[in-house]
């Protein structure tokens, strides 16, 4: 396996936190890997933004309702839309 | 399970959404591409974005275009859908969405003066492999396996008229005749539809759009300011902070703009009453598109009163991707695929 090797340094007084855990760690190496994983495929700033913009529009869609009527059984899509939409879709080639 | 995109190259901005969650929005702009996309800098490396296509050409997309190409493409014809800046956009987007080779199905959008003669070919250029580098890193393919083309202004109307998971839900926008006014960089596309189905009567589009009042702001400003020579995405952006950066310091656009707004205002109005002249018709009307954010209130302050139900579309520059999104989850979720 071809491998590429990098070095750093810690400072051994402001790092020395980090100089103690990973010297308690099995293995430096995977463990510098799995952190520089964890660290890359964090969700972003964009991503959290992406997935707050879809709970509130998950928010926009639901519908309080009280009493009684929460007892009702979900309603279908209304009959003329999904003609509306599946005409349209025809004409899309979708 | 797929990961499904939507996908919207406007002339001002690229919009995508993926159903991983991921979204990317950056300006249409394309530098002059270079033979090899090097980069010396991690920090930099993170904040750039390019694309090397399979000829080897390294596009510069996006912001990275505009603050480093002297020369940037942002194409105003129809046909730049079917072009190679084009398809590095494209690449782009799938790069902010998707980060590593995989499938998807694609939803996409048109302005409907070009629906006709593009649809088939632009939905053809999107299926099948897409292969390219983002900043010089390594390979990755992302493969099309489905795409459907809509037209732009249908997919806002999706986005107020289904819900997340593309069910439909019963409003207005979805049961009654709906006029939808959609104000791109370089198109106005006027929409109605009965119950989700388009009126091809009082339908139309044209090249009335954003841009050329944007480019008319952006030479006043440096006819006042010769130090900078502004863009026209650049001004989009400065519209919707209501002021401008010289010499390290925040001025206020309303001077510039009101010259060259409010013109289009009036000419995007005059458009309403001729495509629209019986405003009695519609249930609602939604003002969606880019040019929805610098025109949508004074467009609404004057549509009250004459339409009933007047909407801006929530964050109206996004309104048609979260459209075809709803869409793409209709059609390939329930069938198992998503």
């Amino acid at each position: 396996m071809a491998t590429v090797r990098y070095s750093f340094t810690l400072d051994a007084i402001k790092d020395a936190d980090l100089v103690r855990w990973l010297e308690l760690q099995p293995g430096i190496s995977s463990t510098i890997r799995d952190a520089l994983r964890a660290y890359a495929e964090r969700p972003c700033h964009a991503d959290l933004d992406a997935k707050l913009n879809e709970v509130l529009d998950a928010l926009r869609n639901v519908q309080v309702v009280t009493g009684d009527k929460a007892a009702t059984p979900e309603q279908g899509e209304p009959a003329r839309a999904v003609a509306g939409l599946d005409a349209m879709l025809k004409k899309f080639g979708g | 399970m797929t990961t499904l995109t939507a996908f919207d190259g406007g002339y001002s901005a690229i919009k995508a959404l993926a159903t991983n969650g991921r979204r990317a929005y950056f300006p249409s702009e394309i530098g002059s591409p270079v033979k090899q996309a090097t980069f010396s800098i991690a920090e930099a490396r993170r904040a750039m974005m390019t694309v090397t296509l399979g000829d080897g050409q390294a596009w510069p997309v996006g912001l990275t275009a505009l603050k480093q190409s002297a020369y940037t493409t942002g194409r105003r014809d129809a046909e730049w859908v079917l072009s190679e800046p084009y398809h590095a956009l494209f690449c782009a987007a799938l790069s902010e969405l998707h980060r590593s080779t995989t499938h998807t199905s694609v939803v996409s959008g048109l302005p409907l003066e070009h629906y006709g003669s593009l649809a088939d070919r632009f939905r053809d250029s999107l299926l099948g492999d897409h292969r390219f580098k983002r900043n010089g890193g390594n390979w990755q393919t992302v493969t099309v396996d489905n795409a459907v083309v809509i037209s732009q202004p249908y997919g806002s109307l999706l986005d107020m008229a289904m819900d997340n998971t593309g069910r439909i839900l019963a409003n207005s926008f979805s049961t009654g005749t709906v006029a939808i006014a959609d104000l791109g960089g370089n198109t106005l596309n006027l929409l109605v539809t009965d119950a989700l189905e388009e009126i091809g009567q009082w339908t139309q589009g044209d090249g009335l759009g954003l841009l050329k009042a944007l480019d008319a702001i952006a030479r006043d400003i440096h006819a006042a300011h010769t130090g900078i020579t502004p863009k026209a995405r650049e001004v989009s952006g400065w519209l919707a902070q209501g002021t401008f950066p010289y010499q390290g310091q925040e001025h206020d656009i309303g001077p510039f703009a009101e010259a060259h707004l409010e013109p289009l205002v009036q000419m995007v109005l005059n458009r309403f009453s001729e495509a629209w002249p019986e405003p009695g018709r519609y249930a609602a009307v939604l003002l969606t598109g880019g040019g929805a954010l610098a025109l949508g209130k004074s467009l609404e302050a004057r549509m009250n009163g004459v339409f009933a139900n007047v909407t801006i579309a929530k964050f109206a520059p996004f309104a048609n991707v979260r459209g075809y999104l709803k869409l793409a989850r209709k059609l390939w979720v329930s069938h198992g695929n998503g």
